[in-house]
This record gives C-alpha cells, sequence and structure tokens, in this order.
C-alpha cells in the first residue's frame, strides 16, 4: 500500500487525544440528593478524586480510535499496489534533464521517479509490453515493445540523471511518432513540471497523438527554492587595466529572496554581495576593476537551495592574445573599420594583386577576389568571391532582401536580421556548409570547414548593400571573426551543458581531445573538420586539448547550468499540480483507490457509535 | 384541615394503638402498665410484707392458707412520657414519595396514639438543634399542637440528633423517645442510644429513606451535590458502582439494627412510599 499524501496521517495525533479525554474525568452536571454519605462510602475507587480515571474499557472510545485511524488514513489517500493493469502496452517517459537533481523531493526527483516507475512497472500484467524513453538533451528510446520486466527494471535503474536541460520538444516529437505506430499505448510521464500537453497543442507540425486520456502524469515537484547564476560574462574596455564582470542571478522560487553571491578571480574570493531577488525574476550584479590577468572567473550562490549545480557558473578570461588577420581587399572601408575596432586583432591589408605571401595570418578576408591556391594554416572569409572548385553558383539575385538563418551568430539578436543587397550570388549549398544568410531564391551565405580550414562565404559585395549601416553589423561581424579565429573560445565560454558545440579548431592541429570535469578524454579528430562537439553534458571545466606539430595547446572552457532554459519549462508546474496531480497522479496504472471502501467503514463505525451511544451500552 | 393531616389519615390513625413495652414512674396515672407495683386494680404479684408497708394490702387469705403476710402487689396504670425526635434537616425534604411527608405524617400518628392512651407527648422537630417543639402534650383534644408544630416545620440546616437531643432537656423519668430521621448525619447512633438509655428511655429508632435512596435511579455521569453540606462527588454510574451503593446501605442499616439490639432500642426501617399504618402498625408490634 502507498499513500500519495502521507501530511494526512497527522490526523493519528487525535488518537491520544481521545485517550486523554477518556482519561479526564468529565465535567457532570449537578444533582441534588439528600445526601451524599453513603455514595462517597461507596466510591471505593481511590482514584475517585484525581483528575484522571482509570482508562476503562469504553466500546465507544475504541470506536473512536479506529474512526480516527480511518480518517487519518483517507487523509493520507492510500492505494494498493493491484495487478490489474490491463492496458497492453505502456510507454514510461522519464525526464532525467538537471532539474530532476532537486532535492525537495527525497533523495531527488529523478530517483524518486524512478522508484515510482518500477513500482508500476511490477504491478503491470506479464503480457504488457514496454517501452522506455529518457527525456534529455537528447530524447532516446532505450527499451521499445518489450514485455522483459526485468530488463525493463533493470533499465530504468541503470538511468542516469543528467546535468543538461530537458529537449521537451523533441521528446514529445519522439512520442507522438511512437504512438503513430502503435496506437493505444498508456503514456506513463515522470518528470518535474514540463507539460508534454502544452507542447502538443502549440506544435501544429509536428501532429500531435497525445491526449490527456491517454497519459498519465506523474509530477515531481514541490516548488523548492532554487536560485541559479544564469550569465556570467565579461568585458575588458579598450586601453583599459580592468575587466567588468556581469553575472545574473535568477530566482525561480515562489518567495523573493535575499541571497548572498560571491566572485571568484582564478579561485580566490574577489567580492561578495548581497541581492534581493523576486519570486520569479532576476537581478544583474555588475563586478567592476576585476583585474585583468584573471584568467578564471567564477560567480557562486553562497545561498542554500534545493540544485546546488546551478549555484555557480564559471568562464575563462582568455588572454589578449594578438591575432593577425589579413585583409585582401581592393578597398573596403567598412571591414576595415569594423575590423580596427576589435580587440586583440591586428589587422593586415594587401591588395588583390599582392596575393603571394598567404602565411603566418590567423585568418584571411578576401574581399572580391579568391587566391589561386587557398592558405591552409588559418580560417577563411570571402566576401562576393569568384567562381571556384570548392562550391558552386545556384545564380544572381537582384535588389533582394537578405536575412539571417536561425545559426547560432544570431544568439541574443532581435529576430529581424534583414537588409537589402542591389544585387547578391546565390550558392547551392555544399555538403560542408551550414546557411547563414538566405533571401527568398536561395542562399546568400555559409559557412563550414573545408578540410581544416573554416570557411565562410558572403555572397554580396559589401558596398552593394545597406548592411554596413545596419546596427546589428558590427556585432554580426565581431562574432564571425570570433568564430573563426582559432582558439576562440569566448562562445564556448558561455555554453550550457547540453549544447552542441562547434570548437574552433587550430588549422595546424593534429590530433584534438576534450577532458571532461570527470576526467575522460574524449578524441574528436581526426578526422577533419571536426564535428559538432555534443559532449558537453557536465557541469563544470572542459579541457580542449590541441596536438599541433610542435607544440600542445590546452584551452580551457566553463560548462555552466541550463537553468535558464531548463526551469523556464517548469513555470508550467504550477498548473500541472493543480490540474494533474489532483486528477490524473491518482488514477495512476496499478494501483487500487481504497479511499471509498475506507470511507464506507468509517461510515459504519459511525453508525455503530451511534447505536452504542443511544443503546447506553 | 390540611393536606398533610386529611380525614382519611386521622381515621387512619385512630384505629391504631400504640402500646408501650417498658416501666415508667410517674405521678399521673396513665393507660400504661407500669412494672411499678401498686395500687392499681390489675393484680401483679405478691411479697412478704415488710415493716412500713400499707398493711391495707395485705392478703389475709394467704396469711390464712400460709401463716405468713403477704402483701398484694398491682400493676398501676399511670401516663408515659413519649418524647418524638422528628429530624427536619435539609436531606429530610427529599425524595418521591417525599420523605418530609412520611416522617411527619409517622410523627404524628404515633403522636396521637400516645395521646389517645393518656400518654404525654412532646414533639421536637430538630436539625442541628431544636428547631421548634411542643412538650407534654395531654389529651388528644390538644392534638391540633401537634399537627401546627408539624405542619409549620421548615426543612433546613444540618442533621445533629445528638446535639439536639442532648439540648432537649430530658426529665429524668422512665418514658418513650421516638427518633424518626434518615440518619445522613456524622452522629454516631452508638451515643444517642446510650444518651438516651442513660435518661430511662425506651428507644424507637424510626430509620426513613426514599426509594430513590434505596435504589437510586441515576443513569449517567453527574456530580451529586449534599443537599445539607453542599458538598459534590462526581459518579460515572455503572452497574459496579450501583452494586457497591447497595451493599453500603446495606451494611449502614445493619449497623444501626445491631446497635440497637445491642442498647435493647428497637429499630424500624421505612420507606417512604409506605403507608403510615403500615409503619405504625409495625411500631406497634413492640
Amino acid at each position: 500500500m502507498i499513500l500519495h499524501s502521507p501530511w494526512g496521517l497527522m490526523a493519528l495525533l487525535a488518537v491520544p487525544v481521545i485517550i486523554i479525554l477518556y482519561l479526564l474525568k468529565q465535567k457532570h452536571e449537578d444533582y441534588i440528593i439528600s445526601s451524599v454519605y453513603l455514595w462517597q462510602n461507596a466510591l471505593q475507587d481511590i482514584e475517585a478524586n484525581a483528575p484522571w480515571q482509570k482508562l476503562k474499557k469504553n466500546i465507544l472510545m475504541f470506536l473512536q480510535i479506529a474512526a480516527v485511524i480511518l480518517l487519518a488514513l483517507l487523509l493520507a489517500e492510500p492505494a494498493i499496489k493491484m495487478y490489474n493493469n490491463n492496458s497492453e502496452s505502456v510507454m514510461l517517459v522519464i525526464d532525467c534533464s538537471l532539474s530532476m537533481q532537486s532535492t525537495d523531493i527525497k533523495p531527488n526527483r529523478f530517483e524518486a521517479a524512478k522508484k515510482d516507475a518500477i513500482n508500476l512497472v511490477e504491478s503491470c500484467n506479464s503480457n504488457t509490453k514496454f517501452t522506455l524513453i529518457v527525456s534529455g538533451s537528447t530524447p532516446h528510446i532505450v527499451l521499445s515493445q518489450t514485455n522483459d520486466k526485468d530488463r525493463v527494471i533493470q533499465e530504468i535503474q541503470n538511468l542516469k540523471v543528467s546535468d543538461t536541460a530537458q529537449d521537451l520538444e523533441g521528446t514529445v516529437e519522439l512520442v507522438n511518432s511512437l504512438l503513430l505506430e502503435n496506437s493505444g499505448i498508456q503514456i506513463n510521464w515522470f518528470g518535474d513540471g514540463a507539460n508534454p500537453l502544452s507542447v502538443s497543442s502549440s506544435d501544429d507540425i509536428s501532429g500531435s497523438y497525445i491526449s490527456s486520456d491517454d497519459i498519465r502524469y506523474h509530477l515531481y515537484n514541490r516548488n523548492g527554492e532554487n536560485y541559479a547564476v544564469t550569465l556570467l560574462s565579461q568585458r575588458k574596455l579598450q586601453n583599459s587595466q580592468e575587466i567588468t564582470v556581469l553575472s545574473r542571478i535568477a530566482n525561480f522560487s515562489q518567495k523573493d529572496a535575499e541571497l548572498d553571491v560571491s566572485l571568484y578571480t582564478d579561485g580566490e574570493l574577489f567580492d561578495a554581495r548581497r541581492i534581493k531577488v523576486e519570486a520569479g525574476k532576476s537581478e544583474n550584479i555588475y563586478w567592476t576593476k576585476v583585474p585583468e590577468l584573471t584568467s578564471r572567473l567564477e560567480c557562486r550562490i553562497d545561498t542554500e537551495d534545493i540544485l546546488d549545480k546551478d549555484n555557480s557558473a564559471g568562464l575563462m578570461v582568455y588572454s589578449n592574445k594578438v591575432r593577425k588577420v589579413l585583409l585582401a581587399s581592393d578597398g573596403n572601408i567598412f571591414l576595415e573599420k569594423v575590423l580596427n575596432l576589435m580587440p586583440d586583432v591586428e589587422l593586415y591589408r594587401t591588395d588583390t594583386e599582392d596575393m603571394y605571401e598567404l602565411k603566418g595570418y590567423d585568418l584571411y578576408i578576401f574581399d572580391g577576389n579568391l587566391p589561386e591556391q587557398l592558405p591552409d594554416d588559418g580560417h577563411i572569409i570571402l566576401f562576393n568571391p569568384p567562381q571556384n572548385e570548392y562550391f558552386s553558383l545556384a545564380g544572381v539575385s537582384e535588389y533582394a532582401e537578405i536575412r539571417g538563418t536561425k545559426h547560432k551568430i544570431y544568439n541574443n539578436l532581435e529576430d529581424d536580421i534583414s537588409f537589402n543587397a542591389l544585387k547578391t550570388d546565390l550558392y547551392h549549398l555544399p555538403q560542408w556548409g551550414n546557411p547563414l544568410m538566405e533571401n527568398n531564391e536561395g542562399i546568400v551565405a555559409f559557412e563550414g570547414y573545408l578540410d581544416k580550414n573554416r570557411l565562410i562565404v558572403f555572397g554580396f559585395d559589401l558596398h552593394e548593400t545597406n548592411l554596413p549601416v545596419q546596427p546589428f553589423f558590427p556585432v554580426i561581424m565581431t562574432r564571425v571573426v570570433q568564430e573563426l579565429l582559432p582558439g576562440g573560445l569566448n562562445e564556448i565560454s558561455a555554453v550550457n551543458a547540453g549544447d552542441l558545440i562547434n570548437l574552433s579548431i587550430d588549422p595546424e592541429a593534429r590530433e584534438v581531445f576534450v577532458i571532461a570535469p570527470d576526467g575522460n578524454k574524449t578524441q574528436i579528430a581526426p578526422p577533419f573538420p571536426v564535428d559538432v562537439f555534443d559532449g558537453a553534458t557536465q557541469i563544470g571545466t572542459y579541457v580542449l586539448e590541441q596536438k599541433l606539430e610542435n607544440e600542445t595547446v590546452q584551452q580551457s572552457f566553463f560548462v555552466n547550468a541550463p537553468s535558464e532554459k531548463e526551469f523556464a519549462t517548469l513555470e508550467s508546474a504550477k498548473s500541472l499540480q493543480q490540474d494533474i496531480e489532483k486528477d490524473q497522479d491518482r488514477k495512476q496504472l496499478g494501483f487500487w483507490d481504497i479511499r471509498i471502501p475506507l470511507l464506507c467503514l468509517l461510515l459504519a463505525i459511525l453508525v455503530i457509535e451511534w447505536w452504542v451511544y443511544s443503546n447506553g451500552i | 384541615m390540611s393536606e398533610l393531616f386529611d380525614g382519611k389519615f386521622l381515621q387512619t390513625i385512630q384505629q391504631l394503638t400504640l402500646s408501650a413495652h417498658f416501666s415508667i414512674d410517674g405521678s399521673t396515672a396513665g393507660n400504661r402498665k407500669s412494672r411499678s407495683k401498686g395500687s392499681s386494680v390489675e393484680f401483679s404479684d405478691y411479697r412478704e410484707y415488710i415493716p412500713g408497708d400499707d398493711f391495707r394490702r395485705i392478703d389475709w387469705n394467704a396469711y390464712g392458707r400460709f401463716e405468713k403476710l403477704f402483701v398484694k402487689l398491682f400493676m398501676e396504670e399511670r401516663e408515659a412520657p413519649v418524647n418524638i425526635f422528628l429530624d427536619v434537616s435539609k436531606s429530610m425534604d427529599w425524595g418521591k414519595p417525599n420523605k418530609s411527608i412520611a416522617s411527619r405524617r409517622l410523627a404524628a400518628a404515633l403522636a396521637y396514639i400516645s395521646l389517645t392512651n393518656f400518654d404525654r407527648v412532646s414533639m421536637v422537630c430538630i436539625n442541628d438543634g431544636i428547631q421548634n417543639m411542643c412538650r407534654n402534650v395531654r389529651g388528644k383534644n390538644l392534638f391540633h399542637r401537634i399537627t401546627d408544630v408539624l405542619e409549620n416545620v421548615c426543612y433546613t440546616g444540618r442533621s445533629s440528633i445528638q446535639k439536639s437531643i442532648e439540648s432537649y432537656c430530658m426529665q429524668m423519668e422512665r418514658g418513650i423517645t421516638i427518633i424518626i430521621s434518615d440518619f445522613f448525619s456524622q452522629d454516631n447512633l452508638h451515643d444517642i442510644i446510650k444518651y438516651l438509655t442513660y435518661n430511662k428511655q425506651s428507644i424507637y429508632i424510626c430509620h426513613i429513606l426514599s426509594p430513590q435512596e434505596i435504589r437510586p435511579e441515576i443513569n449517567e455521569s453527574v456530580r451529586l451535590v449534599d443537599s445539607e453540606t453542599m458538598e459534590t462527588v462526581e459518579i460515572t454510574v455503572t452497574p459496579s458502582l450501583l452494586n457497591s451503593y447497595s451493599k453500603v446501605l446495606e451494611s449502614f442499616k445493619n449497623q444501626m439494627e445491631r446497635t440497637c439490639i445491642k442498647w435493647g432500642a428497637y429499630y424500624f426501617n421505612f420507606s417512604s412510599d409506605m403507608d403510615v399504618a403500615e409503619m405504625v402498625k409495625e411500631v406497634a408490634k413492640h
């Protein structure tokens, strides 16, 4: 038997109260008689005048105690494990994202969910077919349509919770695809508030097969207090000896909080602040006068909460290594200005006719031209390149409105990245390329690895567009350049667990390794070009190790908790708690709700008590 | 004619006679037989003549037969002083039928019978002292004095029988003392009887209780309040408690009876629902 609301057992405290009431002498009504002389003698009980009397075998007392015990059980919402699950097919979807590590349910939400899932499997018929889906950053099917209960239980026991955010949409799509193949599956969703029904209803494209009738949501969320460092970034002003650090502290709980926040530089406490953060809001903290030689920043919330892992965030500050950039152009004032504004960039210019010594630069920018052979020691940006062997032209578009694609260089920028071009080339997207800009007719710009070199191609001449006068122009160009500079890990510094990372590999690297916080070393190259790195699933410091011809270069980057993404999806937990917990959670498969029989028994006891009382037994 | 002593009651008591089995000395002739042998008409015994005897009482016929002088002894008829002590404490004003009515009727009946037998009746109403009384009533024509006292009784105060009797200036002459009470008092019956015996009294103890005192009709948990002392006892009535009460009551009555037997007193146990005639007949047997 399980108790859905064990707090209901608090009513058992009434049992000693009843016994005490029976021990206490009742307050009697006065009854005048001629003399109490004989009664005094008759009362042989020596406790007659004490405040307590002997506990007599009073049937009313026993009935009342029984009634209180039944009432306590009723309040505790008992259910008996039953082997009456007639469903032929059961799907178990278990959320293994970061938020499931919260300890508002002991030992944590994930372990509680696993336990309940195992109970559920045990309660099912032997011919029930199980499908087990793990919903993390990359949802996947662990088991499909198996009736081997032992194996299902074993797999559930083996599940590990991750530090990543949940891909709810991906999970819902996966579930939908399975429902498409097998209808009549009962879904048991073990999560902490991310509502699959909300995704289903809003996403018409995926085609929803999940209905509230089929799904049993097992909610593991008691809305405990959780605070997180959701942003940590640094900026060094030009000609300044100091770094300014920005940290953002979020309060995901339902109460306002006063938090102690500390900033550590290279492991040493630099400063500490106490801030007030309203419930559901976040506050920015600016830390100034941080020494410029700091290489490692870490911001920590010292106030305890239900999830420790997102209470700190780290950031690597790279030394101001000067990068050499060669701009091969017949004259592009826009590019020159932008590149000159970038810190740590040493700009070299050359005419298109003097491109004979293409070696020794970290980045090559060819504006309207292309050398006979591409340099192999640096990454390359091409503007309006002539026809070549590396990629093919698809056409030309005139008076085109060009817009940005969904690419990470546009992250945190306004949605409408668009500008106009008098004329632009259109390209067939090569196999190694990712689109960067497009118009209605095709791909205008793309990027990708061509062997070891990373290439970004823009099909237009900047002079024939109004891009340079757009406010986002310097931002985009800065990001493009940072993306390509070897070891340019500024973006990676802000990575969240579970994110896919485009590691910027030195073109001269022979072997590339990533060392995880737990010490596991993974070789990611060769083969070149390096794939998108999807192994940043642990919170902590990763090391990118590149073995060059003569040396080994190690660069660290932090992987922080994806709290903002993870807990933002849990906003619906409040409404879920009201809707699902009350209704569906009680209808758990495999458990027989025994409240009705208990209620009948309670009523019967009350009737007996009334009968006993009225008959004076 | 009052409700207490209506015509039917008076008719009943007129038919009753109370007889005393004790010797008394007195100066006024009454209707009781005395062991004091004297000049009465009813022969009692002979004894040898001793100088100083009234020679008129010498039985000359006996002298002729036995040649010895014998004097005839006769039972002397004379009045008996009858003292009726009626308990009028608060506890006597309780029960259904009320003990106060039964006890006053019994007192009146005994008084009337005494008066008709030419006895001298004193009716004394006592609680923690003497509340009211009329002394030395002779002749049934004065019976109204007795009833006046009884009708004007006020049931109040505690019961202190011994103290009250002691405060009554009892004449040191043989007589009858009747005590009518529920005896719910701290007095020791032994001391009372001893005192009265010392005062040459033939003692009649009329112990009167209400049916509710004999068989309590309480079925719940109550706080019992003593009508006299306002003392309280909280009880939860259970069969075992009622059983215990019955035993205590029985022991109480037995103790009183044993004490009475020991000192030659007569003990009568009445319930207030008994007819007064039955009570009087019970007393009259002795």
